[in-house]
C-alpha cells in the first residue's frame, strides 16, 4: 500500500507552508524528510498523519484520502511520534506503552493480541525491565524509547516520526534508528524527519528534501543526499566521507552565501 | 487489590456512611426505631433520607467532575468551578433570592439550573470551535469573574438586610431542609451528567501523551471538549442548584484517589465519584452533630477540611522539591 502525496498545498495564517507537493512513499522502506528549519517538514508529517487538512491536493493510502478516513481506523494504519515528547501523568511504563493500543481496543480490557503487541514493542525497544517504573521518573533517553514503544505497540502500517533522536545520547540514537529500520524490514512504511545528515544517510532508503514548502529533490537516498542538493536546501557546503565499513558520513563545514 | 475490589470497598464505605447519616443529628435515630412510625419516622424519611441521597449524588457529581476536569486539562489543580459554570449557577440562584422568589421551593434550583445553562452557552460562544486549552481556560475565567462580580453586585444592592443575609448564607452551601422535590430535580441531572462523562475515560487516558498523539490515535478533541463542558456543567449546575457552592470536593478527591489507581486519568473517574459521595455524606453528618448554635454550613466545613489537606500537599511537595 503506497502513500500517494498528490499536489499538496497548505497555507497557515495566510503564509504558504506547503506548495504543490507530490511524491510517492513506499512501504517497507525508510523515507527521510530533510530541509531547513521552517521548510514545512513537520507540517507535511501532520498532513501524512491526517491531522491537518490540506487546502488543496490530498494524501492517499490505497486510494483512500487520509483526511476522509474514520479517525480510529486511520489511527490503526498510521502511527505518529510527535516532535514534542509529552507525558502528563506519572503512569507506569507498561500502561503508557499500552496507550498505543487505543485505536485497536474494544469496549473492555486488553485482548491477547493487545498484550502481545505491547510486550513485543517493549522487547524491541529494550524497556521490558522498566515496565513497572514510573514514566516521569525515567531519564530523557528512556522516555524517548518508551514513547517509541508506544507507537510500535499500535502496529501501524505507516510509522511517522518527527525528530525522534532529539535528546537521545549517541548509543540510543543508533538504537532508535535501528528500530525504525526493523519496522521497515517488517513491512511498514517508515517516514522520519531528521536533522542529522549522517544519521539520515545511514537510515534512509529514500529521501525527500523540502525547501520553502516545495519539493527540492526526491528519490533514493544515495541520489538525493549529495552536496549539490544539500547546498541548495540548507545553504551549507558539506564534506562527504565514508567509514571503514562503507557507511556514509556527511558533515556540514561552512555556510555558503 | 484490584480496581474492582477497591471500588467495592469504597461503595461499602459509602453505604455505611449513608446509614450513619440517617442516624446522626440533633435527634439520634437508632436503626431499631426505623419501623416505629411517629416523629422519628418523619425525621428519617422526610428529612434525613432525601438529605443523604442528595449528599451522595452531589458528592459523586463533584468528585467525578473534578476528576474529568483534571484529566482533560492535564492539571492536578483544576477544579470543576474553573469553567465558570458553578458561579453562573450561583448567580441564577442569587437572582431568585434577590427578587424574593422563595414562595415556591423549586424556583431557586430552577433559576440556578438556568444560570448554569446560560453559563455553558456563553462558554460555547466565547470559545467557538477552537480546541485550544488556553482559550478555554481564559473563557472560563472571564465567565467566573463576570458572574462573581454580578453576584457581589446583587448582594450589595439587595433590597433588605434579610435578603442580603439570605444570599450570603445560601452561597456558603448546605443541605439543610432539603426535600424529595430537590432529589427528584437534581438526581436525574447528575445521573445524566455522569453518563455523559463516563465515556470520556479512554480519551482522557490517551491525552496523557498530549494532544497531537491523542489525535493521531483517533481522539476527536472537539467532541471530547464539549462532552466535558456539557457533562461537568450538568453535574456542577445541578449540585449548586441543590446545595449552593460546595468547594474542595472536586479538587481534593481525585487527588486522594490518583496514587491508588496508578495515576491513569480514566481510572480515577469511578473511585472519585464514590469517594466524593462518601466525603460529602460524612461531612454533612458531621455538621449536624457538632454542638454549634446553628448548624455549621456544609460549604464552610468543606473549606475547613480542605485547608489542612492543601497544607499536607504543600509540605510533601516542598520535601520533594528540596
Amino acid at each position: 500500500m503506497h502513500m500517494q502525496i498528490h499536489k499538496l498545498s497548505l497555507a497557515l495564517r495566510g503564509r504558504p507552508v506547503l506548495c504543490d507537493l507530490s511524491a510517492t512513499l513506499r512501504p517497507g522502506r525508510v523515507t527521510v524528510i530533510l530541509g531547513a528549519n521552517g521548510a514545512g517538514k513537520s507540517t507535511l508529517l501532520s498532513c501524512l498523519a491526517g491531522l491537518r487538512q490540506p487546502d488543496a491536493g490530498s494524501v492517499q493510502l490505497g486510494g483512500v484520502s487520509i483526511g476522509d478516513m474514520d479517525p480510529r481506523a486511520r489511527g490503526r494504519l498510521v502511527g505518529l511520534m510527535p516532535q514534542r515528547a509529552e507525558i502528563h501523568w506519572d503512569v507506569d511504563v507498561e500502561t503508557l506503552v499500552g496507550l498505543g493500543r487505543m485505536p485497536h481496543r474494544g469496549r473492555w480490557g486488553l485482548t491477547e493480541a493487545d498484550s502481545a503487541a505491547i510486550a513485543c514493542a517493549m522487547a524491541a525497544t529494550d524497556i521490558a525491565a522498566l515496565r513497572r517504573r514510573k514514566a516521569l521518573r525515567l531519564s530523557g533517553g528512556e522516555q524517548g524509547r518508551v514513547l517509541l514503544a508506544r507507537v510500535l505497540a499500535g502496529e501501524p502500517r505507516w510509522l511517522l516520526a518527527d525528530e525522534p533522536l532529539a535528546s537521545l545520547d549517541p548509543a540510543h540514537q543508533l538504537d532508535v534508528l535501528d528500530r525504525l529500520r526493523d519496522a521497515a524490514r517488517a513491512g511498514a512504511g517508515v517516514v522520519v524527519v531528521l536533522h542529522d545528515l549522517t544519521h539520515a544517510a545511514r537510515v534512509a532508503d529514500d529521501a525527500l528534501v523540502l525547501k520553502e514548502g516545495r519539493l527540492l529533490a526526491a528519490g533514493p537516498a544515495c541520489a538525493v543526499l549529495v552536496p549539490d542538493v544539500l547546498a541548495q536546501a540548507y545553504g551549507v557546503a558539506v564534506h562527504l566521507a565514508r567509514t571503514a565499513d562503507g557507511a556514509p558520513i556527511i558533515v556540514p563545514v561552512r555556510r555558503i552565501a | 487489590m484490584s480496581a474492582m475490589q477497591r471500588n467495592a470497598l469504597l461503595a461499602a464505605g459509602l453505604l455505611l456512611a449513608m446509614l450513619l447519616s440517617l442516624m446522626a443529628g440533633p435527634v439520634w435515630v437508632s436503626p431499631l426505631e426505623w419501623g416505629e412510625g411517629g416523629l422519628k419516622a418523619i425525621i428519617l424519611f422526610e428529612l434525613r433520607l432525601p438529605r443523604a441521597i442528595l449528599g451522595a449524588a452531589i458528592g459523586a457529581g463533584l468528585g467525578l467532575a473534578g476528576a474529568v476536569m483534571q484529566g482533560f486539562l492535564r492539571n492536578p489543580l483544576a477544579d470543576p468551578g474553573l469553567f465558570g459554570v458553578s458561579s453562573s449557577a450561583a448567580l441564577g440562584a442569587v437572582i431568585s433570592l434577590y427578587f424574593g422568589f422563595v414562595a415556591s421551593a423549586l424556583l431557586l434550583p430552577l433559576f440556578a439550573l438556568a444560570g448554569a445553562a446560560l453559563g455553558m452557552a456563553a462558554l460555547a460562544l466565547l470559545v467557538g470551535r477552537s480546541e485550544s486549552l488556553i482559550l478555554f481556560t481564559l473563557a472560563g475565567l472571564i465567565l467566573a469573574s463576570l458572574t462573581g462580580s454580578l453576584t457581589a453586585l446583587m448582594i450589595s444592592l439587595a433590597p433588605t438586610p434579610f435578603a442580603t443575609a439570605q444570599i450570603v448564607n445560601w452561597l456558603m452551601g448546605a443541605l439543610t431542609d432539603r426535600s424529595w422535590a430537590d432529589v427528584k430535580l437534581v438526581v436525574p441531572l447528575i445521573a445524566l451528567g455522569s453518563f455523559i462523562l463516563a465515556g470520556t475515560a479512554r480519551p482522557l487516558d490517551t491525552l496523557t501523551l498530549g494532544e497531537t498523539a491523542a489525535r493521531s490515535m483517533g481522539v476527536d478533541l472537539g467532541r471530547l471538549q464539549w462532552r466535558v463542558v456539557f457533562g461537568v456543567g450538568l453535574l456542577v449546575g445541578a449540585s449548586v442548584a441543590a446545595a449552593g457552592i460546595i468547594g474542595f470536593v472536586g479538587l481534593i478527591v481525585p487527588h486522594l484517589v490518583r496514587p491508588f489507581v496508578g495515576y491513569r486519568p480514566g481510572a480515577v473517574l469511578l473511585p472519585s465519584a464514590i469517594a466524593g459521595a462518601l466525603l460529602v455524606v460524612l461531612a454533612d453528618s458531621l455538621v449536624r452533630v457538632l454542638p454549634t448554635a446553628s448548624e455549621l454550613r456544609l460549604g464552610i466545613a468543606m473549606s475547613l477540611l480542605g485547608t489542612p489537606f492543601f497544607l499536607a500537599l504543600l509540605v510533601r511537595m516542598r520535601r520533594e522539591l528540596a
